[in-house]
C-alpha cells in the first residue's frame, strides 16, 4: 500500500512492560509509557496531519514524507522547541544533548510495533476500520456472540 | 433528542448501509469509507454494526486536543475539518471504534447525516432505527421482548418487515467480489 | 561580486537564509557569509552543553558544514566593521588586515550581545555571560560544587541555573523583578516554577537588586541593594540582550524592518536578534530576540530576495523549555507583553496538584496567549488548541 501509514495507539492494552521503549532505535527512545491513575498512557507522535509542528518549524526541519510520516531532520533542527511547544501531546521531546528527539516509524517498519505483545500498538494502512475490530466493548460484544 | 439504534438479530451483513454512507458522505460506493462498520463472521452467521452512539459527554470531543469535535443541532458530534490536526486521538478515545480514517488518514465518523440517516433508510431489514429517544428504546425493548435481539433466540417471530431481501443479497455478492480479501 | 547576496553574522539567521535561498533557486557560489564565529551553533543547546557535557560538534549546526560543501563562500574568522549603503560595499576585517566586500543583497544578521547593567564590579574575573560556547567552556572549567549566582531570572537564566545545579554547584538566582520569568508567565505559574527550582536546592531571590560584584580580580560573592551578601565563584549575567545593530545605527537600538525584512536601505535586509519583527498578534514591530523569529524572517528573506511577494503577518511565539523537572509552555502574548502592547483585557489562572495554565485574552474576550507549566508528562495539552485559535484571529490556517 503507498499510502498513508498511521501507527494506531490502544493504550487500554498497555501494561507498562516497556518493550516498545527498548526497541525505539534512537539514541533517546521516541516514545514514552508515563503511568497514569488509570492505567498507562502512550506519548509517542501521531504523525497529525496538517501537523501543528511542522507548521510552528520555522527552519524547514519538519516535514511530511510520502508515506505520512512527519519526519523531524536532525541537520535542519536548531532545538528552537517551537514543535515542542505546539504538540498537543509533548511528543517531541528534548533530549539531554538539547537535540529534540522525535518518532520516525523507523522508515515504515516500527520496532516499537513489532515488540510490543499487547497489541497495544497497531501499524495499518489508510482508508482503516481496525478500531472497530479493536476495541474492547466491541469486542467483549464479539466474545459474547461468539466471535473470539 | 433524535438517536440511532440497531438491533443485532436483524442485520444480515448485507453492507448496505455501508455503501450508503460512503456514498453519501464521499460520493463513492466503499464500505472502507463509511461511517458505520458492519462486522460480519459467516461461519457463525452473526453481524454487528459498529457505529457512532453519539454518546453524552462523548470521550471524543473531550480527547480533541484542538477542539475540533462540535455536537450539532441533530445531536451528532461533527468534526471541524478546518480545525482538525489529524492526530487520531478521538479515535484512539472512542470504546466502540465508531471512527475510522479516510485515504488521507483523516478521521471520519457519523455525523447522523444531518437529522436524517441514509443508513436507516436503505437498510432492508429494520435493523438501524432512527427516532427520539424514548421512541427508538420502545423499539429496542419491544424488539427484545419479542426475541430478536441481544442473542435471544426462539422468540416469537420478529414483528419487523423482511423488505428488499433478494435486493440486498445481490447487493452483498456484489460488494463481495468488488472487495476481495475484506475481511469483515 | 554586483548581484551576489552578502550576508554578515553566521548564526542561526545567517546560516537559515542561505539555506533558505538556495531552496528558492539562488546560485550557493553567489553567496558570502561574513562570520566572526564559524561554524555555526545553536544557542539553544547551550544549556545541555553545558549539563551533558556532549562534544562541541554535537552543538554546531550540521547546515554550515553543508553549505561550504555546497559552494557559499564563508569568510570565517571575519568581521564586518563597516558599511557603505551608497556604494553598496562592506568593510570587512581579518586579522590579516582590513579589506571591502561588494553587494547586491546584504543580510544583517549580527544577533545579539548580552546586555550588562551597570554594576560595579562586572568586568570582574569569574563574572561571564551564557551567550556563547565561550561562556560553556569557562562554567564546565568550575570545580565541582562551587559556588554560582545567577543573576537575571529569564529562561537563559534559569536554564543555566538548573544546568549547573546539574553538575553538582551551589547555585542562587537574583531576579531584581517580583517574580521570575517575569515577561512569559504570570504570577502563578512562575511562583510553580519557583517551588519547584526550590526543590532542586536551587535558591531564588525576586524583587532584589545586586548593588556590586564583589572581589578584587577575581570575583568573590555578589553585595544586593539590602547589604545582603552571598559569596560566589563565579557570577552569571542572564540580564537580556542587547541588538548589534552598530552597522546600521549608531542608538543601539534594534533595526527597523518591514514586513519582508527590508531596511530602509536599497538592498539590506535585516533579521535575528539584531533586528525588530513583526507581532502576528497585534501586527506592531516587537524586539524578540528569539531563535524561530530568526528562522521566520530567514524564509522571508530569501523570499524578498529572489523577486517573489511576501504577505506576512508576523510571528506567533512558541516557547517550549524544560526548566528541570517542570516543563513551561508558552503561545501567543504573555500578560506583560499583551499590556505593553496595549490589548490585554482578562487573564484566567486555573491550576491542579501538577499543573498551572494561563489564558490571556484581549479586550473582546479572544484568546491572545496561553501559558502552562506542569511537572511529569502528562497526556495532552491544550498548547495546539491555542496555537491554532491565535492563528484563526487573522484569517485562519493555510491547508
Ligand atoms: C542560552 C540561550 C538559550 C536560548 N534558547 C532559545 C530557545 O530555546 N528557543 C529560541 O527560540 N531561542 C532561544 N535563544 C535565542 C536565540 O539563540 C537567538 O534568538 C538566536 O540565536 C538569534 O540568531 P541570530 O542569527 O540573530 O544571532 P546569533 O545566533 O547571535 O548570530 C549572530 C552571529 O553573528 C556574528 N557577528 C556579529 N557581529 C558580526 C560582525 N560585525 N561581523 C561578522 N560576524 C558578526 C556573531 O559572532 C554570531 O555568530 C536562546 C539564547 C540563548 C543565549
Ligand atoms: S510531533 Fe506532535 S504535533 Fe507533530 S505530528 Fe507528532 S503528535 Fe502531531
Ligand atoms: S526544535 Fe527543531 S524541529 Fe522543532 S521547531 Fe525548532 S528547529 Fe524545528
Amino acid at each position: 500500500m503507498s499510502g498513508k501509514q498511521l501507527l494506531h495507539i490502544l493504550p487500554e492494552r498497555c501494561t507498562g512492560c516497556m518493550d516498545c521503549v527498548k526497541a525505539c532505535p534512537m539514541e533517546e527512545p521516541a516514545i514514552r509509557i508515563p503511568k497514569t491513575p488509570g492505567g498507562w498512557d502512550i506519548v509517542v507522535c501521531r504523525h497529525c496531519s496538517p501537523a501543528p509542528c511542522v507548521d510552528a518549524c520555522k527552519f524547514g526541519a519538519l516535514w511530511v514524507k510520502e508515506d505520512g510520516t512527519v519526519f523531524l531532520a536532525k541537520e535542519l533542527c536548531t532545538s528552537c522547541k517551537a514543535c515542542a511547544a505546539v504538540c498537543p501531546f509533548g511528543a517531541v521531546f528534548l533530549g539531554p544533548t538539547g537535540e529534540m528527539v522525535k518518532c520516525d516509524l523507523c522508515n515504515g517498519e516500527p520496532k516499537c510495533v513489532e515488540a510490543c505483545k499487547e497489541g497495544a500498538l497497531l501499524y495499518g494502512g489508510t482508508p482503516d476500520k481496525g478500531l472497530a475490530r479493536e476495541r474492547k466493548p466491541v469486542r467483549e460484544l464479539l466474545s459474547i456472540r461468539g466471535f473470539v | 433528542m433524535f438517536v440511532l439504534g440497531v438491533i443485532y438479530e436483524n442485520c444480515t451483513g448485507c453492507h448496505l448501509c455501508e455503501l450508503a454512507c460512503s456514498y453519501k458522505h464521499g460520493g463513492t460506493f466503499n464500505p472502507l469509507l463509511s461511517r458505520i462498520t458492519i462486522l460480519t463472521k459467516p461461519e457463525v452467521q452473526t453481524s454487528v454494526q459498529v457505529y457512532c452512539l453519539q454518546c453524552n459527554d462523548a470521550a471524543c470531543e473531550r480527547v480533541c486536543p484542538v477542539d475540533a469535535i462540535k455536537r450539532d443541532k441533530s445531536g451528532a458530534y461533527v468534526i471541524d475539518y478546518s480545525r482538525c490536526i489529524g492526530c487520531r486521538e478521538c479515535a484512539y478515545a472512542c470504546p466502540f471504534g465508531a471512527i475510522s480514517f479516510d485515504f488521507k488518514a483523516r478521521p471520519i465518523k457519523c455525523d447522523l447525516c444531518g437529522g436524517e440517516p441514509e443508513c436507516v433508510d436503505v437498510c432492508p431489514h429494520d435493523a438501524i432505527i432512527f427516532g427520539p429517544e424514548e421512541k427508538v428504546s420502545r423499539e429496542l425493548k419491544r424488539a427484545k421482548a419479542t426475541g430478536v435481539a441481544y442473542g435471544i433466540y426462539g422468540g416469537a417471530e420478529s414483528p419487523y418487515r423482511r423488505k428488499k431481501a433478494e435486493e440486498a443479497e445481490n447487493f452483498l455478492r456484489e460488494i463481495w467480489k468488488r472487495n476481495e480479501g475484506l475481511e469483515l | 561580486m554586483s548581484g551576489g547576496t552578502v550576508i554578515v553574522g553566521g548564526g542561526i539567521g545567517g546560516v537559515y537564509t542561505a539555506m533558505n535561498l538556495i531552496r528558492e533557486g539562488f546560485p550557493p557560489e553567489k553567496i558570502t557569509i561574513i562570520a566572526r564565529e564559524w561554524p555555526a551553533y545553536s544557542r539553544h543547546r547551550l544549556a545541555e552543553f553545558l549539563s551533558s557535557k556532549v562534544p562541541f560538534g554535537r552543538i554546531a549546526l550540521g547546515l554550515s558544514k553543508r553549505l561550504s560543501w555546497m559552494g557559499v563562500r564563508v569568510l570565517a574568522g571575519t568581521e564586518a566593521i563597516s558599511l557603505d549603503t551608497a556604494e553598496k560595499t562592506v568593510g570587512i576585517k581579518t586579522n590579516g588586515g582590513t579589506s571591502e566586500v561588494e553587494y547586491g543583497n546584504l543580510v544583517v544578521a549580527t544577533g545579539g550581545r548580552p546586555f550588562l547593567p551597570p554594576i560595579p564590579g562586572v568586568g570582574l574575573k569569574g563574572v561571564v555571560t551564557f551567550h556563547g560556547s565561550n561562556d560553556v567552556e569557562f562554567l564546565s572549567s568550575l570545580p565541582g560544587g562551587s559556588r554560582t549566582v545567577v543573576i537575571g531570572a529569564g529562561l537563559v537564566g534559569l536554564t543555566a541555573a538548573v544546568a549547573l545545579r546539574k553538575l553538582g554547584h551551589g547555585v542562587t538566582v537574583i531576579e531584581a523583578r517580583g517574580r521570575i520569568l517575569p515577561n512569559l508567565l504570570e504570577g502563578p505559574l512562575a511562583e510553580f516554577v519557583g517551588d519547584h527550582l526550590t526543590r532542586l536546592g536551587i535558591q531564588v531571590l525576586t524583587s532584589s537588586l545586586v548593588e556590586e560584584v564583589e572581589g578584587d580580580e577575581w570575583v568573590e560573592g555578589v553585595r544586593l541593594r539590602g547589604g545582603e551578601e552571598f559569596w560566589a565563584k563565579s557570577v552569571v549575567m542572564a540580564t537580556g540582550v542587547r541588538p548589534n545593530s552598530g552597522l546600521l545605527r549608531r542608538d543601539g537600538r534594534p533595526i527597523e524592518v518591514d514586513e519582508a525584512g527590508r531596511t530602509g536601505f536599497p538592498g539590506v535586509y535585516a533579521l535575528g536578534d539584531c533586528a525588530m519583527s513583526r507581532d502576528f498578534i497585534t501586527g506592531e514591530f516587537v524586539y524578540r530576540p528569539l531563535g524561530f523569529v530568526a528562522g521566520h524572517y530567514a524564509q522571508l528573506v530569501a523570499r524578498a530576495i529572489v523577486g517573489r511577494a511576501v504577505a506576512d503577518r508576523g510571528v506567533i511565539p512558541t516557547v517550549y523549555e524544560a526548566i528541570g523537572p517542570v516543563e513551561v509552555y508558552a503561545v501567543g502574548l504573555g500578560g506583560a507583553e499583551a499590556e505593553k502592547l496595549g490589548v490585554l483585557g482578562d487573564v484566567e489562572v486555573e491550576g491542579g496538584e501538577n499543573w498551572r495554565e494561563a489564558r490571556v485574552f484581549d479586550a473582546d474576550g479572544r484568546l491572545i496567549g496561553w501559558e502552562r507549566v506542569q511537572s511529569g508528562h502528562l497526556h495532552s495539552v491544550g498548547s495546539a488548541n491555542a496555537y491554532l485559535r491565535i492563528r484563526e484571529l487573522h484569517g485562519g490556517r493555510a491547508e
